[in-house]
């Protein structure tokens, strides 16, 4: 494993010698072993039951928001602040308040099946769209009986559907409920942790192999593979690896595009039907994946386009997908959404479905930044049920976000980034944003002691396009 | 480096020995040498392949070509940076670099150039197919690093996860049963191949899948030949003769309509097969009512699966007429009957009945939907998803009697045309009692008239049946305004 801040090391070169000294080249370093525990029971489905509706999902995310929230508006604006729910809000008049209530965002360009059917009639089609706000957006406060349109201090394009929030102010005239200030339920106070060793180790997360249109992935991803597995390198190189305790591979291994983004040409020797690309690149996950594993812990997680189901969570890709690869002890199939606490560390991530549907539909547009404001909302899939398909739950919502995480991440993401979260309260999470690996050919490497995080990019000398790995 | 240095020092000998191996590597096969592959190859720690292909390299000094691997902290502060690179490139990619960690040789080959680095991955994939048996297992113990707990799973422990996964689909097979017979089959198909030993090859489950489909309608048709005394030789000829998939769904049909053709004898049959006495009731009713057949062929599935014994050894006589394919089919009919569940058969044999002829089955779907008896059918459906599977006649119409009541005072109560469809649905599902009806229907008109006002227990039943009739004529504007004349009546 190399350190962002490493001089020369004192072995780099000296393979390019004779092998006269075995003793030191042939060292054989043992992996470094570290505590893991799943913290992922939520996202397991233990039953299917499709028949319910959504409402409950949101009937039980205000009243568990609500108690996150009612502690963060007595700190921010005091103990004598009055919360008030909307029905009561006839009786404060003109004086502040503070209602509490999920955000519905009404959006004229939102797709509606309603609207794709009344507009049949018309002859001109609509053009297919990818973003969906607009300046007419409209802000919605709903609790559990009523709804108030929003204005004032509250900008609405940084904001989503389904968003837990505290305002601040009063009702005018009109019956619209004027805002001063807001809050977000935020993230909940650190968990002191000690940390087992001091010794540096580390997680490795990568992203979107997308075998099924690999390519040129090929030599890099088998360069990730042997450089985890300590056969790259010098020693020292080697002996750093060791440290690497896991790889978390977050979500589109098997598939990273949806089949109209492709880019295709004619496959001329074999008839190229959507299947049987897909059981390729399945068992060519299989091959990466079972060297992987005779040398370290994988976590693999489905992503939007994998063969696992398509609603959040999803649930982990099956063990006969990996008939090698499932011998070992050390792959471990989990969910998406995933949450494990690893050597103390408490990670969080999805596959980056929650990050892009939100950038969707609000103009926050940099990743990075729609992560952090995921994490400020307390909420991993805050569009969760509106736009972004997921189980019908009915008494949790298992993707608030409860405990504070110290590294929270998102997937398939279109470049590296990441960025340290320091909280009011003196919470420290470690953002980042997993490059799809099928673009810019890198993982990310995060130190568990220290939080620190690097990418590494494999290249080949002719496969560098332009500046790959930024 | 004293006497230790010297007992790992590499021997002369043996490292002429392994230069003399690139060399027939390079120079003669032609191939491309990877530090992996020939750490692989000869069994040979991969630092020490590296050292070896540099060793080679110098001693050859232009006849070979390298490429390296440099690794390190890049300048600009991006990170980190792993990169294959060709001899003559290698300066120029190690600029990049603000720290190296590592530097080593990682393919020495004759060519000139490559002209594409992607031809080295062939070099591992090839290797990965030559030793298709011991993959990684061993090539791990040639790295750097060892992993003590990446161990095997217990054969126990893959079994049971792929036990899960049997359990899972399953569970979705039940669940999305109703829904449609499409997702239905894949789930099935998936069954299949696990029950088959996980490894099977679609061909292979393709195939078995077929052998079902001709197999269970088989099933179906050996039943109506049960039910038929006389019948059932014919029926086995026919069967024989129609092996195939969908001719057997097809005979299962054409015997269906055959049905009706000796209803008495069936009746009969049932009885001393064991059926209640109600049930035999039912079939009578039903075979007489030939234009009916959607609901009776449920129905008479139902009983021909509670009779599973009975139908196996159906299908083992049959079957050993078909001779060499027969014996086949055999097996497999006593695999899958035995193995699973009294629901599971259900299931199959409902899905059977959609994988070997979808057009038909939905056809009769559209057609019960459609047709004059709509009522009926999801009643019956309802009753095929449960476990157990009802006594259809005499159940069907105890129950039938008591929501026809209801729906009665329901309907005064409310005045509303709504209404009055409900009351036609449980209506129709009692009819199956035509005899009685017919003989009846005059006698009843009087009597219901008199019913609405009074309500009392022991006339309920009467209205009842009088009632079916009614709808058995496919008469439900009639009851309507019997009805609805009474209910003025009532008024007035």
């Amino acid at each position: 494993m190399m350190l962002q801040n490493a001089e020369s090391t004192s072995s780099a070169g000296k393979l390019l010698s004779a092998p006269t000294n075995l003793e030191e080249t042939e060292t054989v370093y043992s992996r470094v072993n570290c505590s893991y525990k799943s913290l992922s029971e939520r996202f397991g489905l233990q039953s299917k039951d499709f028949s319910r509706q959504f409402a409950h999902i949101y009937a039980v995310r205000l009243t568990k928001m609500r108690e996150l929230l009612t502690r963060r508006v007595r700190n921010r604006w005091g103990p004598d602040v009055r919360i008030r729910k909307l029905f009561e809000l006839q009786e404060e008049g003109s004086r502040k308040c503070v209602i509490l209530g999920t955000i519905f965002k009404h959006q004229e360009l939102k797709p509606s099946i309603l609207k794709e059917i009344s507009e049949e009639h018309q002859l001109k089609p609509q053009p297919p769209r990818t973003l969906f706000f607009d300046d007419s957006d409209q802000l919605i406060l709903e609790d559990e009986l009523q709804r108030i349109q929003l204005i004032g201090n509250l900008d609405v394009h940084l904001v989503v559907t389904g968003v837990v929030c505290a305002v601040l102010g009063h009702e005018d005239g009109d019956g619209k409920f004027l805002v001063d200030d807001y809050c977000w339920a935020g993230v909940s106070e650190p968990v002191q942790r000690p940390l087992q060793s001091t010794d540096d180790r580390f997680i490795v997360l990568l992203s979107g192999l997308d075998l099924a249109n690999s390519g040129d992935t090929l030599l890099p991803l088998q360069l990730f593979v042997d450089w985890i597995g300590g056969f790259l390198g010098d020693m020292g190189e080697q002996q750093h690896q060791a440290h690497a305790v896991r790889v978390l591979i977050a979500g589109n291994s098997v598939k990273g595009c949806a089949e109209h983004k492709t880019p295709s040409l004619p496959n001329t020797y074999k008839a190229n039907t959507g299947d049987s690309v897909i059981l390729d690149a399945t068992k060519l996950l299989d091959d990466f994946l079972v060297q992987l594993a005779s040398s370290i812990d994988v976590d693999i997680m489905p992503g939007e386009f994998d063969p696992s189901n398509h609603m959040m969570p999803q649930q982990p890709l099956h063990y006969c997908m990996f008939p090698q690869a499932s011998m070992y002890q050390t792959l471990h199939g989990v969910p998406n959404p995933y949450e494990c606490e690893i050597g103390e560390r408490r990670i969080l991530g999805t596959s980056g479905q929650p990050i892009d549907d939100i950038a969707r539909y609000c103009k926050l547009t940099d990743p990075i930044d729609i992560l952090q404001h995921t994490l400020e909302w307390a909420h991993l899939a805050p569009t969760c049920p509106d736009t972004l398909s997921c189980y019908p739950y009915y008494q949790e919502d298992p993707f608030i976000i409860s405990e504070c995480p110290d590294i929270y991440f998102a997937g398939n993401q279109p470049e590296f980034q990441s960025k340290l979260y320091e909280g009011p309260e003196g919470q420290r999470v470690r953002l980042i944003c997993i490059p799809a690996f099928s673009k810019a050919h890198s993982c990310v490497v995060v130190n568990l002691n220290n939080l620190d995080c690097y990418p590494v990019c494999f290249s080949t000398s002719d496969s560098m396009d332009p500046g790959p790995d930024k | 480096m004293g006497g230790m240095g010297a007992m790992v020092e590499m021997d002369v000998g043996s490292l002429r020995l392994y230069l003399q191996n690139i060399e027939e590597y390079v120079m003669d096969e032609d191939k491309i040498v990877t530090y992996k592959w020939l750490s692989k190859n000869l069994d040979i720690h991969v630092n020490t392949a590296k050292q070896l292909l540099y060793t080679f390299a110098t001693e050859q000094k232009d006849d070979v070509h390298l490429t390296y691997l440099v690794g390190g902290v890049l300048c600009d502060g991006t990170g980190c940076k792993i990169q294959i690179v060709r001899q003559e490139d290698l300066e120029k990619a190690k600029a990049e670099f603000k720290a190296l960690t590592s530097e080593h040789v990682y393919s020495v080959q004759k060519a000139r150039t490559l002209p594409d680095l992607g031809a080295l991955y062939a070099v591992d994939v090839h290797m990965r197919d030559e030793n298709e048996d011991d993959k990684s297992v061993s090539c791990a113990r040639l790295s750097a690093i060892t992993c003590s707990h990446s161990v095997l799973r217990q054969q126990e422990e893959i079994e049971r996860l792929r036990q899960k996964a049997r359990a899972a689909t399953s569970a979705v097979d039940g669940k999305q049963w109703p829904t449609g017979p499409s997702v239905n089959k894949r789930a099935k198909a998936l069954n299949n191949k696990e029950v088959a030993t996980g490894d099977a090859s679609k061909v292979e489950s393709g195939s078995k899948k077929e052998l079902k489909n001709s197999v269970i309608p088989a099933m179906f048709a050996a039943q109506t030949c049960k039910n038929m005394k006389d019948e059932k030789p014919k029926a086995a000829e026919t069967l024989t003769a129609k092996p195939k998939a969908s001719n057997g769904s097809s005979v299962f049909f054409s015997k269906q309509t055959e049905k009706p053709v000796k209803p008495k004898v069936s009746v009969s049959k049932d009885s001393a097969s064991g059926l209640s006495s109600k049930d035999s009731e039912g079939n009578k009713e039903e075979v007489k009512r030939a234009s009916k057949s959607h609901q009776e062929k449920q129905e008479d599935s139902q009983s021909k699966i509670k009779l599973s014994k009975n139908v196996k050894c159906n299908i083992t006589k049959q079957t050993e007429k078909k001779g060499g394919k027969g014996k086949s089919i055999n097996m497999d009919t006593n695999e899958l009957l035995p193995a699973k569940k009294r629901k599971r058969i259900l299931v199959i044999s409902d899905s059977e009945d959609s994988s070997g002829d979808d057009i038909l089955d939905r056809d009769d779907a559209e057609a019960s939907d459609s047709s004059p008896l709509p009522e009926v059918s999801p009643q019956l459906h309802e009753s095929n998803t449960d476990d157990v599977i009802p006594p259809t006649p005499e159940a069907e119409l105890k129950k039938g009697r008591k929501r026809v009541r209801k729906m009665k005072d329901k309907t005064f109560m409310e005045e509303d045309g709504y209404m009055l469809t409900c009351k036609e649905y449980v209506i129709e599902s009692c009819t199956d009692s035509e005899e009685e009806q017919t003989n009846e229907n005059e006698k009843k008109q009087p009597e219901e008239n008199c019913e609405p006002v009074k309500s009392d227990t022991p006339k309920s039943p009467k209205a009842v049946s009088k009632e079916p009739p009614a709808k058995k004529k496919s008469l439900r504007q009639k009851t309507k305004q019997a009805t609805l004349t009474n209910f003025f009546k009532k008024i007035s």
